[in-house]
């Protein structure tokens, strides 16, 4: 959908952008990350020509940019920047239907579709008729992306969009824009300097150093295979931790132990029989269900070897906030460190036990998304 | 009181007078807003080129209106225009460049550059930015700009009298060539009237631009 061949720009001597060359597929998202100064923005400005490239070819849709006229370029591609850049003197009607109106849309559908898109960004309709002084951060930052979504282009181009929000409402309005890219599927290139973000938002990411174009690739392969020390550095030594986030429970529950029969108690049983149970499946942490398989509660090791004439029913402890298998992993690896659980129990949406999530499984999980030979976490 | 009975037995002449002033320095200054505002456009750009202009038109400004007739009138006599309104509608203009393009320059250059960056990135021609962002947004200092430049004129254009312009400086001049007070109250308190109602005509329309999302919602 957009290509960059070759892409470079000069200033004086320095290249801003150095021979970069990589293709964005329909309907994703690509992200530009990089520290500042490594020509992100400069990239992202070229292809609607505000910053005219200095050699190659950038092409949009099979079309290359420099051959259409550049006015008719911008209103077929959506831009959003960091600053918003509402313009004071217009209501948010006028300013959502600006690039409908310099495409000759009639009055009733540019109204029609301010209307439409406040629905989809979730905003107030109340607010239609206020002018860009009078709303709040979040507020105009929506109202920045219907107006850059107007005319429906194919094409985002968007410049940190959300740098100036807190970070409360940064992650809020993050997962509205995975929500509302799922709608749409546009083809979006998008800056970023945040790794998390990038990592959450993008379906590639194209990492930027000095100009360069130095890895290309989707999160969890860029989190697994690093190309350069560059790279491994930018993303963080806590790479494995942050690809904990792009996956689910789901993804790691324990094959071994997915025999639920095999590694769960009712309550009525003794604790004795736990413990020894707990032994062979070499855990020291049982879930405690009842006839119907739904979980009831956890039992440990330890409370099993200290009161070994006692039953099961006494001495569990409940469950801690339940997990599901379409959790984040992430979550339930810090619930894992802080109960001190080496196998977690999941559940389902009715209360049945599911499986367990263990130190195993998460490894196995990180292996097979990164589609590494070897191992990533040690045994 | 005598003033009053002056005024009262006069009316027609004061009307007459006062009409002529608002219609010449109305005149000229709708010319002055003509070419000001669009070179005021044109030298926004340049900044480099609008410091040399605007210090011309400040060095202008100085110069005393009597002294500007003084060179006009031996020039427009030329062309048979020394004596009557052309002089004087002609010393008005050059007076009101400076407040209308220097405000037309401020106001431009004090958009804040991130709407012009939106605007250019959504596709807006030149044309288009200036008519549906820029100047909307500038109006509210140019506006005030033209304001200086009325209330200003107003006064200038009273001198004009005494080279045959018309106007309520008329009466002023025949009050001092006549020594009669009535004629010389009549006419300074008719155009001091005639200035504030024009600055608060112009003050009311600002604010009222202004307020309905002018960025630069400064009054000066």
């Amino acid at each position: 959908m957009i290509s960059f061949q070759n892409v470079s720009k000069q200033y004086g001597g320095r290249p801003a952008v150095d021979d970069v060359t990589f293709d964005v597929p329909a309907g994703e998202v690509c992200v530009l990350l990089g520290p500042s100064g490594c020509g992100k923005t400069t990239l992202l400005r070229m292809v609607n020509r505000l910053i005219p490239k200095t050699s190659g070819r950038i092409l949009v849709k099979g079309e290359d940019i420099d051959v259409v006229d550049p006015v008719q370029l911008r209103r077929r591609i959506g831009y959003v920047i960091q600053q918003i850049g509402l313009f004071p003197n217009m209501t948010v009607e006028e300013n959502i239907s600006v690039v409908p109106d310099l495409l000759g849309w009639s009055r009733t559908r540019s109204r029609a579709r301010a209307a439409e898109l406040l629905e989809l960004l979730a905003l107030d309709p109340a607010i239609l008729s206020r002018y860009p002084p009078e709303l709040s951060g979040g507020q105009q930052q929506r109202v920045g992306v219907a107006r850059a979504l107007a005319a429906d282009p194919p094409v985002l181009l968007m410049d940190e969009p959300f740098g100036a929000i807190d970070p409360v409402n940064r992650a809020i309005i993050q997962d509205e824009f995975l929500a509302l890219q799922r709608r749409l599927c546009k083809t979006v290139i998008f800056v970023s300097h945040d790794i998390d973000e990038a990592l959450r938002l993008g379906s590639r990411i194209a990492i930027l150093r000095e100009g360069e174009l130095v890895q290309y690739d989707p999160p969890a392969v860029l989190l697994a295979q690093p190309a350069d020390p560059f790279v491994t550095s930018f993303v963080g030594n806590d790479r494995v931790l942050r690809h904990l986030r792009l996956l689910t429970v789901a993804d790691a529950l324990d094959e071994d132990l997915r025999d639920t029969g095999a590694c769960a108690l009712q309550p009525d049983k003794s604790l004795s029989e736990a413990a020894t149970l707990m032994e062979q499946c070499g855990q020291t942490n049982l879930v405690v269900v009842d006839k119907d398989g739904r979980a009831a509660g956890l039992v440990r090791l330890q409370e099993a070897r200290r009161w070994k004439e006692g039953v099961v029913r006494d001495h569990m402890q409940i469950l801690p906030d339940p997990v599901h298998p379409g959790d984040d992993l992430h979550a339930a690896a810090s619930s894992m460190l802080a109960l001190g659980l080496t196998a977690l129990p999941c559940i389902d949406q009715g209360g049945r036990f599911v499986g367990y999530v263990t130190p195993g499984g998460i490894a196995r999980a990180l292996n097979r998304r990164g589609e590494r030979s070897a191992p990533l976490a040690a045994e | 009181m005598s003033i009053l009975s002056y005024v009262f037995h006069n009316l027609d002449l004061v009307l007459r007078l006062t009409a002529e002033h608002i219609l010449l320095v109305t005149a000229a200054l709708g010319c002055a807003i003509l070419t000001g505002v669009p070179l005021g456009i044109a030298l926004a750009r340049h900044p480099a080129l609008a410091a040399v202009v605007i210090g011309a038109l400040g060095v202008l400004t100085t110069v005393p209106s009597i002294a500007l007739f003084g060179l006009l009138l031996p020039l427009l006599a030329i062309i048979g225009q020394g004596i009557g309104p052309m002089p004087a509608m002609i010393a008005v203009f050059l007076y009101a460049q400076l407040p209308i393009v220097r405000n037309t320059v401020t106001a431009l250059n004090g958009i804040d550059g991130v709407v012009r960056e939106a605007a250019i990135g959504m596709g807006m021609t030149r044309r288009q930015r200036l008519r549906r962002v820029e100047l909307p947004l500038a109006s509210s200092v140019i506006l005030a700009g033209v304001r200086t430049a009325l209330v200003t004129n107003i006064g200038v254009m009273t001198i004009a009298a005494y080279i045959g312009a018309g106007g309520l400086g008329v009466l002023i001049s025949r009050g001092i060539s006549q020594s009669d007070p009535r004629q010389l109250v009549t006419g300074a308190v008719a155009v001091s009237l005639l200035a504030i109602l024009a600055d608060t005509g112009v003050l009311l329309v600002q604010r009222r631009l202004a307020r309905s999302g002018g960025a630069f919602t400064s009054v000066a």
